[in-house]
């Protein structure tokens, strides 16, 4: 009997609390299984994506993509972490402290070589394992401050946002509350442009 | 007969002094809600009213031996959360991921007492999401500041609800749940000791003579050399300044806006680019970002 693991265990699985065993289990069978790859990835991507995947839109069927790419090549495909400096100091870098990154997957092999704009076909370029949970990763923080994203589709707002927001969770209506802000859908009124101010 | 009319009136007496008790203590309000924030795990679905448009969340916190996490999750529109694990935060947006780490170093804001800029006045009560609220209004003294009025969930302190009012009385945002479950947290976490209190941090090179009264510098998150980022707060409302360096890509990103309650204020100050979010009306904000200028060397 083929018994599919229920949506609790997904869930679980999503959220790191499933026994490794358990674990091992239901990811072996992922990866033999393209409807349960199909359901787990849709439980994961979320928790993909902010864990190690990048800035493009997935295409629908991205398991099936990836699976027949890990066929078709017979071997993982290296996957390295790019950063590109987008906004060139949008936001102020950095500190030690502190850091906003963003990363996406490229197939470039020395560490300082030009880096590629994300893509959905950079997407492709991602083994079976880049799919599982990395269940006790420490996020990606680097020693400056730089907003890994395209210009275009970067807005300066929501890195300052957010970095408000996590300055101010001490405060009475502390806890998720600050993050609301930068979580609702963005709605920027302009209330008007400043006359031109002489430099002093 | 005699002694359900006792009863009655003893029933009677106790709500005739409820309101007098609630009042009395609505200084304890915001504490409890604090600590409830940090220390509870719940689950829940609220509604976020805000430039005429609503937005529905999803928010869950855990806490257990690895840690605190707390996913925020967008259900309307674009695909929008966040994750704060610790104090990494990962916030994920059409756009892309950001993560943001952070040490933590903020100091406590400014309590709300007798002499600070809001008078606080438990103004009835409530059910939110099935929970029975205090409703509790935070009237600002002054024009310069938005009112708040918070829905409080009375066994756990949890903040249920929340709506910040203009000068005019009216909402200019509104958060309130509408499914939430709530679990204490784990024993372990109620038996860690409080963390030991920051200092205050030390005032940067830039100051805001405009902040109205009542605010005091809570952090500094480290920055780049020549760069600055302030945070101020006078117990509800905060405030960040930033100041950096001019860069030709943000030369222009000045003006005013709003974002839901937070103004945002962008300037050019000579070879700095000045930036002002906060809480607060426009034209405080707008104060605040005008009166930026170089701390005068001691």
């Amino acid at each position: 009997m083929n018994h599919q693991p229920s949506d609790e265990q997904l869930s679980a699985l999503c959220d790191d609390e499933l026994p490794g065993s358990e674990t091992r289990f239901l990811l072996r069978r992922a990866q033999a299984e393209p409807a349960l790859a199909q359901r787990w990835e849709r439980y994961h991507l979320v928790r993909i994506v902010l864990r190690r995947q990048p800035l493009a839109p997935l295409a629908p069927g991205f398991a099936d993509a990836v699976m027949a790419r890990i066929a078709a090549e017979g071997r993982p495909v290296v996957v390295r972490r790019w950063l590109k400096p987008a906004l060139g100091g949008a936001i102020a870098a950095g500190v030690a402290a502190l850091a906003l990154v963003a990363v996406a997957p490229r197939t470039g092999t020395a560490p300082g070589e030009p880096a590629a704009m994300p893509s959905l076909a950079s997407t492709m370029n991602v083994r079976t394992e880049d799919l599982r949970p990395m269940l006790y990763a420490q996020p990606t923080a680097y020693s400056q401050t730089a907003l890994e994203m395209p210009a275009a589709q970067a807005s300066p707002v929501e890195a300052y946002l957010l970095r408000h927001s996590n300055a101010t969770l001490e405060g009475a209506r502390g806890g998720f509350v600050p993050y609301v802000y930068v979580v609702a859908t963005p709605v920027q009124a302009v209330v008007r442009q400043p006359e031109p101010t002489p430099s002093p | 007969m005699i002694r359900r009319f006792a009863r009655f009136v003893a029933l009677l007496a106790a709500a005739l002094a409820l309101p007098v008790a609630a009042a009395d203590d609505a200084a304890s309000w915001l504490p409890r809600l604090r600590h409830a924030l940090d220390t509870l795990q719940y689950e829940g679905v609220f509604v976020y009213l805000h430039d005429g448009q609503v937005d529905s969340m999803q928010v869950r916190r855990t806490v257990n031996e690895r840690g605190t996490r707390e996913h925020l999750v967008s259900l309307t529109g674009d695909r929008r959360q966040l994750l704060r694990e610790g104090n990494s935060v990962q916030f994920l947006l059409p756009a892309g991921l950001m993560t943001l780490t952070s040490g933590g170093d903020g100091a406590m804001p400014p309590e709300i007492s007798g002499d600070a800029p809001y008078e606080l006045v438990v103004s009835g009560q409530s059910r939110v999401a099935g929970y029975e609220a205090a409703i509790l209004d935070a009237k600002p003294r002054d024009t310069q500041r938005y009112g708040y009025r918070l829905w409080i969930e009375r066994e756990t302190g949890m903040l249920l609800g929340s709506a910040l009012v203009g000068a005019d009385g009216n909402a200019i945002e509104q958060m309130m749940f509408t499914s939430l479950v709530l679990k204490p947290g784990p024993a372990v976490a109620a038996a860690t000791p409080a963390p030991a209190a920051v200092p205050a941090p030390v005032p940067g090179e830039w100051s805001a003579p405009a902040l109205p009264d009542g605010f005091r510098l809570v952090a500094r998150p480290a920055a780049e050399r020549d760069a600055e980022h302030q945070v101020w707060s006078d117990g509800l409302a905060n405030v960040s300044l930033y100041v950096e360096p001019l860069r030709a890509e943000t030369a222009d990103w000045t003006g005013s806006s709003r974002r839901g309650a937070i103004a945002v204020v962008g300037r050019v100050r000579g070879g700095y680019h000045v930036v002002v979010m906060g809480d607060l009306p426009v034209a405080t904000v707008e104060r605040i970002a005008d009166s930026v200028t170089p701390r005068a060397p001691q």
